[in-house]
């Protein structure tokens, strides 16, 4: 059953398969913790478009609200994403921070040269 | 036009003891004096215990649902809410003999051990896949900067520290598409109206499938499941090992509860498409597991190793899916702690406070140097050998007959030779304990204070759950599995 949402999920799908190519192939850390937030951005995506097609809001009709005939209510996809954008922002601090401290010790931040422990 | 949702506070009263005392110590470690600062550990285990009272009270109340049904506080999330406060006490009783000589900044570790202890928490009582995530990430983030504090050995704690927070967050992005997609398929991220939907047939059945497999996928990394423990042992090895000691059993279990909170409750109706994939799961880290710990030299790793393989066999209880299998990991999850915790222990006091790593040979002699600590850690290799008194054997008994119960006997034999398998690697410690001298120069090991009350703590946490009085217990895991 097609839902509407689908030409967004093909460019979320498109965005993480940019993300995930962009873990495994830089050498930057601070360019892999970018890709990591592509990987997170492409789900929002998602999230917000089952958000406006799949959701009837019946989360909402249980807690006591009433259904507007068909038309989505819910949110609770909106919600996720706002979640997942706060999340992303304090990994991003604590990768940083990190990231920083690894410099400090290391003198650089290449993430194939780290390998005191074997991988 | 809404109705406010129903609020029971009581249910909401043990993740706010946690969180006001993680407050609490987080500002005392920035602003206290010397004086407050010594009493930071005092001050956690003191908000463990009220929260662990806030417990017992809402379980006893049973009025399972709150904020609508965000928090699920069920019998499962009771019991996985007591194993999670006590591994937190013993880390907490960890850190403050061996984190007190270590710089001011140290002292962050007790607000971080509380906000991942809410978060474990949050995840077990998860009635919602956004309550899910939210306790996940804050679990998570706060083990990011707890394997970075190296103290001495900044450098591999550094390093694992960005290895953990690389993978994590790569299983992170697995895990929200995941929801996503279950939420395309559903229309909803409660986990009880997942349920419905799914048990309605009214899912797409595309969105599902592929949905679960990255839920699997990102729970997965979280649990070390072969092949997504890659990160585990270097994590291990890096981080400090106070650090280490509540990686390897709170994350851990938490995964297990948020896999059964997401498998289970919310898709059980869809048993049929993920129990085969976790099925070879399961064996596959159990085979690894067990294998790759027979060559090991650091006691890190091969602990690490070991509590992959622990991860397989807690696998298959949630693979089967049913009362003994969830009878089983909430029994095991309660064993696993008291026994991983206790053998991290004594790989404290055995390291001292060089921070070395450190190889097995130097455990040698360790029944003459600190017999109290080799007892314990022999204690806890058997227990987790599974030889029969001990309460490993219980729980691998259980989580084994669920998975011959769901009619997975093949699989059930599979973790059974593991097990023998791994009587190898754990017995060879307790033979270098006991029956090799001592290496040159080594000195008795005076075990004092906050660690022996743990050390003495995991000893007995494990023989109530081995004796027969520990048999009710197994009983009172079967009435939370309900």
């Amino acid at each position: 059953m097609p839902s509407g949402a689908e030409p967004y999920l093909f460019l979320s799908a498109a965005l993480f398969a940019i993300g995930l190519y962009g873990v495994f192939t830089r050498k930057n850390a601070v360019g892999v913790l970018m890709s990591l937030e592509l990987l997170l951005n492409a789900v929002n995506i998602n999230l917000v478009a089952f958000s406006r097609t799949v959701d009837r809001g019946v989360d909402l009709v249980r807690l006591g609200g009433t259904e507007v005939g068909g038309v989505a209510l819910g949110v609770s996809g909106q919600v996720l994403a706002i979640m997942v954008i706060s999340v992303a922002a304090a990994e991003a601090a604590v990768g940083l921070a990190i990231v920083i401290s690894i410099y400090r010790t290391f003198r650089h931040i290449t993430v194939d040269d780290l390998d005191l422990l074997r991988w | 036009m809404y109705q406010v949702p129903d609020v029971h506070l009581l249910t909401f009263l043990p993740f706010v003891a946690v969180v006001l005392t993680g407050l609490v110590t987080m500002v005392l470690s920035a602003f206290g004096t010397e004086e407050q600062q010594a009493r930071l550990p005092r001050i956690g285990l003191l908000g463990l215990a009220v929260s662990g009272i806030a417990l017992l009270l809402a379980g006893t109340a049973r009025t399972n649902s709150s904020f609508g049904g965000m928090l699920n506080m069920d019998g499962t999330a009771v019991w996985f809410h007591i194993v999670f406060l006590i591994t937190t006490a013993l880390t907490v009783a960890l850190a403050a003999d061996h984190f007190k000589d270590l710089g001011a900044e140290h002292r962050e570790i007790y607000a971080l051990l509380l906000f991942a202890c809410m978060g474990m928490m949050l995840m077990a009582a998860a009635g919602n896949l956004v309550v899910l995530f939210i306790g996940l990430e804050t679990m998570s983030v706060a083990l990011y900067i707890m394997a970075a504090m190296g103290g001495r050995r900044q450098e591999s704690s550094n390093e694992a520290a960005l290895k953990y927070l690389l993978l994590g967050a790569f299983a992170t992005g697995f895990l929200v598409y995941g929801m996503a997609l279950l939420y395309g398929a559903t229309g909803s991220l409660a986990v009880a109206t997942i349920s419905d939907t799914v048990a309605a047939g009214s899912a797409h059945v595309g969105y599902l499938a592929i949905g679960l497999a990255l839920l699997t996928i990102g729970l997965g990394f979280k649990v070390a499941l072969v092949p997504f423990h890659m990160w585990a042992p270097d994590v291990y090895e890096g981080s400090p090992t106070v650090v280490t000691a509540f990686m390897a059993v709170g994350p851990k279990l938490a995964g297990f509860a948020a896999m059964w909170r997401i498998l289970h409750d919310a898709a059980l109706p869809a048993q049929q498409q993920w129990m085969p994939v976790l099925a070879v799961l399961a064996v596959v880290t159990m085979l690894v597991g067990n294998l790759a710990a027979l060559t090991q030299t650091n006691i890190k790793r091969l602990l690490a190793y070991s509590s992959i393989a622990h991860a397989g066999y807690i696998a298959l209880g949630v693979m089967a899916g049913n009362q003994t299998g969830l009878q089983g990991v909430l029994y095991y999850a309660a064993t696993y702690a008291f026994l991983s915790l206790a053998a991290f222990t004594v790989v404290l006091i055995a390291n001292g406070d060089t921070n070395e790593q450190l190889h097995i040979d130097e455990l040698r002699g360790l029944g003459k140097r600190a017999p109290l600590a080799a007892a314990s850690l022999t204690v806890a290799l058997v227990g987790m050998a599974g030889i029969p008194p001990l309460s490993g054997f219980l729980g691998k008994y259980l989580l084994f007959s669920a998975a011959v119960q769901s009619g997975h006997v093949a699989v059930a034999a599979i973790g059974v030779l593991c097990s023998v398998i791994s009587v190898y690697y754990y017995f060879r410690l307790i033979v270098l304990m006991y029956m090799q001298p001592p290496v040159e120069g080594a000195q008795q090991i005076e075990i004092t204070g906050y660690t022996k009350c743990a050390l003495v703590a995991t000893l007995v946490g494990t023989i109530i759950l081995s004796l027969p009085i520990g048999w009710p217990i197994v009983l009172m895991a079967g009435w939370c599995a309900v």
